[in-house]
């Protein structure tokens, strides 16, 4: 009876740290869902899709080499270009939180359509945060400027 | 002796009759009646046969030159905008507003055809409708290809000229074979005008090529970055892993 209560003890223990540790490892982005997003609530990070699926979603990586954000947002240029991807725009900016990002937009074939691929990129101590986005380039053009204007309440996390 | 005369007047006259026909089909000007000689002139000569001839073509330069050339220019523009249609037909009412007009329409493709000082301020216009993907502009002179055209016109006429002035003196076997060498040369002389027309029209016109679809111009490539986390922004990635 004794070594059940202990197993189970130690089985909540597992769990809690299982949890800490998920939770650990993904950081609890903010930003305010731009106009015509829903948010996937059952989804790890930060996942947002549109009635007609322009979808924006947030994931990281680690900072290697350690760079700046110019440094980075300068290589994703040159290597989205290289790739066949057409420059759309590109602007940086600081967030109401205080971070600084920059979002590079580009065209590209998908299909029998054109694209937008959007990367906002933040740099945040030993991580890259990307604020990522897609869709068909009427669609995005529908909701690019709530977009521009909810990623300036991003917070990349701690 | 006296059956070679009427038999010889028979085949001229067949000659004449098949002639007719296709000169006029080729629109091709009649003959010019030219004054009889004094001569006694041989009987095949004596029934007027319609000598192949082409109409005279100007040599003058075209209107539209630039600097003195005859300079052929075009443009083409990829463009992105969200609604590809008004854009198109602004674009074809400024086209004709200024003298253009459209060769090509369809739901990604707008060729116009414009007056070479309309390009520019088209192309500027057009540009303010969206994004620009790509822009060109491209000029060629056209300047000694059309010199060169007209130059074999001109010889050619001269040419076709000279021998309708031998069929008056020619009797039936040299007026079939000038006939025959007359109709190889208005055939020529048609292609050449035709080539020339086409040449003048690249002068007097720019083309200008809009594309509302990028897709078909740009394919895209896989390249190595030397930074691991950019070989993963990628948009199939991205739409697979969302």
């Amino acid at each position: 009876m004794k070594t059940c209560t202990n197993t189970r003890k130690s089985l909540f223990v597992l769990a809690l740290l299982t949890l800490g540790l998920s939770a650990c490892g993904t950081p609890a982005y903010v930003m305010d869902t731009p106009t015509g997003f829903v948010k996937y609530e059952d989804r790890p990070g930060l996942s947002l899709i549109t009635a007609d699926g322009v979808r924006l979603k947030v994931r990281e990586t680690d900072n290697k080499p350690k760079a700046d954000l110019a440094f980075w947002t300068d290589a994703l240029k040159r290597h989205l270009i290289a790739r066949g991807y057409a420059p759309k725009s590109e602007h940086c900016f600081d967030t109401t939180k205080g971070s600084k990002g920059c979002t590079l937009e580009f065209l590209l074939p998908h299909g029998a359509e054109d694209w937008v691929l959007s990367e906002t990129v933040f740099v945040v101590g030993e991580r890259i945060v990307l604020v990522e986005g897609a869709g068909p380039f009427p669609l995005w053009a529908k909701v690019e400027a709530g977009v521009k204007t909810a990623l300036l309440t991003f917070d990349p996390g701690a | 002796m006296n059956h070679t005369t009427p038999s010889k007047l028979l085949y001229s006259l067949v000659l004449a009759a098949l002639l007719t026909p296709a000169l006029a089909a080729a629109d091709i000007a009649p003959p010019q009646p030219e004054p009889r000689k004094p001569v006694a002139a041989p009987v095949a000569s004596s029934v007027p046969v319609p000598a192949p001839t082409a109409a005279p073509v100007s040599v003058s330069p075209p209107t539209s030159e630039q600097d003195g050339r005859q300079t052929a220019f075009s443009a083409t523009l990829i463009l992105k905008v969200i609604h590809p249609d008004e854009v198109r037909k602004q674009a074809i009412a400024q086209a004709k507003a200024h003298g253009g007009f459209p060769i090509l329409v369809t739901d990604n493709d707008l060729h116009l055809k414009l007056p070479p000082d309309q390009l520019g301020p088209m192309v500027d216009a057009l540009s303010k409708q969206g994004i620009v993907l790509q822009k060109s502009l491209q000029r060629a002179d056209r300047g000694e290809l059309i010199a060169q055209l007209e130059h074999r016109l001109r010889s050619k006429q001269e040419i076709l000229e000279r021998l309708r002035g031998f069929l008056g003196d020619s009797n039936v076997q040299a007026t079939l074979r000038i006939e025959q060498s007359m109709s190889q040369l208005v055939g020529e002389v048609e292609a050449l005008r035709g080539e020339l027309e086409v040449e003048r029209a690249s002068v007097r016109h720019a083309r200008l090529v809009v594309s509302f679809q990028f897709n078909r111009q740009s394919r895209i490539t896989y390249v190595q970055s030397p930074f691991d986390w950019l070989n993963t922004v990628d948009l199939d990635r991205f739409l697979q892993e969302f």
